[in-house]
């Protein structure tokens, strides 16, 4: 009996043990794998597209800042002051399906979940460039000083992506180039 | 319209700060600190009144003064110090190519060793011949070099609301305070034949264009009993390209970009914002006045809701909104040199003036 219950207390010691670095790596886990699993989740059809949404927000007010929203559906709304002549820019419209998917599997290729700072905080005149992804109350974004962008080239690739479909839809009249 | 920047100094407090942050709120407040004795006095005193000025009286007298140092030494600063500094000892560095340290103060005196350019000496005190120490690979010297050859610089670093910290030098001449940041400007590729090196000329001139010369530090002894030391003293600025400098800017040819500053160093595109086709002087100088100052920006970021935002066509805030044009670098932003200088003349009002 008492063999037992030392059995039992070790194991449960190890359980317990085993429970709480769990608990730490699944957490850690859900952090990382989150956002990836919300953009398989809408590759699988998972999610529906009007409840997949990326957001491209870069610059600030001094130097010129452009914002895109687009939902899983094709639905976007563009706003940009990096334009000749600083004026602001607002246009909405809708691409094909497929643009939103390419988009979604760059993002999954390129891990951009896993993309990070290279420097505590940003320098002087230096704005940052954020992407977000939203589905439901889920929300999960990276981001980095502008100049770090270069230097982060899974960023990199998926904000030319990004900045292709601003261009086009805007017919180059918004010049951002997401540095 | 008279615009300045001034501290009183209270001896018996002792807080030395060398932040500009707090300049921007404090214009013309007196705030109690205290230094250090001072390393030496400027000569600005020595300069001699215009004769053909009639009025007379100590106050009118340092204003001549003053309009000599802006006219006749203003581009020909006198690089030594004076033939006897007051506080000692202090670091100074030799300024010719390289001068000799005697055995004793005379110039038949024998030559120990000959000290190269910039080195660093310790100077004990002294009266034309300055006692000085100084180690030149593992031998330590000990003799005396002339006043004439020795300057006296100090690092100073300010810190901007970002967090991001800079440092340049403040060397302190006779009729002038100088105020220089050497800088590694990097060709990160893409440029035209020849485009690389007009930058980073541009840059070093659009800098010194909107910060060089526009204000001066003034000395005033609060009696107004005038002092030795008493003056203007025209606050001038360089930055020097110089590939081995700590400090590192990346200069982008044939790209549009952000141009930026950090601790860790900086970018500027060539092309400036897209849509610019260029980049601007303005946007250069703005950039040099963080890294060379440690000037924070003036415009509203969320990120930094404490800022000091500024509508007075500011360098540092939104001049795209405010006018490029009439957009300049302000008094405030040379203010942290009222507490470096404070150092050396703890009993007087030190003030930045344009």
């Amino acid at each position: 009996m008492r063999q037992l219950l030392e059995k039992s207390g070790i194991s449960f010691i190890v359980l317990f043990t085993m429970w709480v670095s769990g608990c730490g790596q699944s957490s850690e886990q859900n952090i990382d794998s989150s956002m990836q699993n919300i953009f398989e989740n809408y590759l699988s059809g998972k999610i529906e597209g009007v409840d997949y949404r990326i957001n491209y927000d870069i610059g600030d007010d001094f130097r010129g800042k452009t914002s895109m929203v687009l939902w899983g559906n094709g639905k976007y709304r563009i706003e940009s002051s990096v334009t000749q002549g600083r004026k602001t820019l607002n246009i909405k419209g809708t691409v094909a399906d497929h643009q939103v998917i390419d988009l979604t599997q760059c993002m999954i290729s390129k891990k951009l979940w896993e993309v990070k700072h290279i420097r505590p905080i940003p320098g002087d005149s230096e704005p940052s460039a954020k992407i977000t992804i939203t589905s439901g109350d889920k929300t999960h974004s990276v981001e980095l000083w502008v100049g770090e962008i270069r230097k982060t080239p899974a960023f990199k690739e998926v904000q030319d992506l990004i900045l292709s479909i601003i261009k086009r839809e805007s017919n180059n009249e918004i010049l951002e180039v997401g540095r | 319209m008279m615009k300045a920047f001034a501290r009183r100094i209270d001896p018996q407090k002792n807080s030395q700060k060398s932040n500009s942050k707090e300049s921007a709120t404090s214009e013309g407040s007196e705030v109690g600190i205290s230094y250090a004795p001072p390393p030496f006095q400027l000569e600005a005193s020595e300069i001699p009144a215009d004769p053909s000025d009639p009025s007379e009286g100590k106050k009118q007298g340092r204003v001549q003064g003053n309009k000599s140092v802006n006219k006749s030494t203003a581009h020909t600063p006198v690089q030594r110090i004076p033939r006897s500094p007051q506080a000692t000892p202090f670091e100074g560095k030799v300024i010719p190519g390289s001068t000799p340290i005697r055995e004793n103060p005379d110039l038949n005196s024998r030559r120990l060793i000959d000290v190269p350019r910039n080195h660093p000496v310790e100077v004990l005190g002294g009266d034309a011949w300055l006692h000085c120490r100084t180690r030149i690979g593992v031998q330590d010297y000990d003799g005396y070099i002339s006043h004439e050859q020795i300057k006296r610089e100090v690092d100073f670093t300010n810190t901007t609301d970002t967090g991001n910290a800079y440092t340049s030098k403040l060397t302190m001449f006779n009729h002038t305070f100088a105020i220089t940041k050497e800088v590694n400007f990097v060709d990160s590729g893409g440029f035209a034949e020849g485009a690389y090196v007009r930058l980073r000329t541009r840059t070093i001139s659009a800098i010194r264009s909107y910060l060089d010369r526009k204000y001066k530090v003034k000395i005033e002894s609060p009696e107004g009993e005038r002092q030795h030391g008493d003056g203007e003293y025209p606050i001038v600025l360089s930055v020097a390209h110089n590939s081995s400098a700590d400090y590192s800017v990346e200069l982008n040819g044939g790209e549009a970009g952000t141009s930026y500053m950090s601790s860790s160093g900086g970018e500027i595109y060539e092309l400036g914002q897209p849509g610019e086709g260029m980049i601007p002087d303005i946007t250069l100088a703005h950039e040099g006045s963080h890294m060379v100052l440690g000037a924070s920006d003036e415009y509203a970021n969320a990120r930094v809701p404490a800022r000091v935002l500024t509508d007075d066509h500011s360098l540092m805030a939104n001049y795209y909104v405010q006018g490029v044009d009439e957009a300049e670098i302000k008094v405030r932003h040379f203010g942290f040199l009222v507490y470096q200088i404070s150092a050396m003349f703890p009993d007087r009002t030190i003030s930045i003036v344009e």
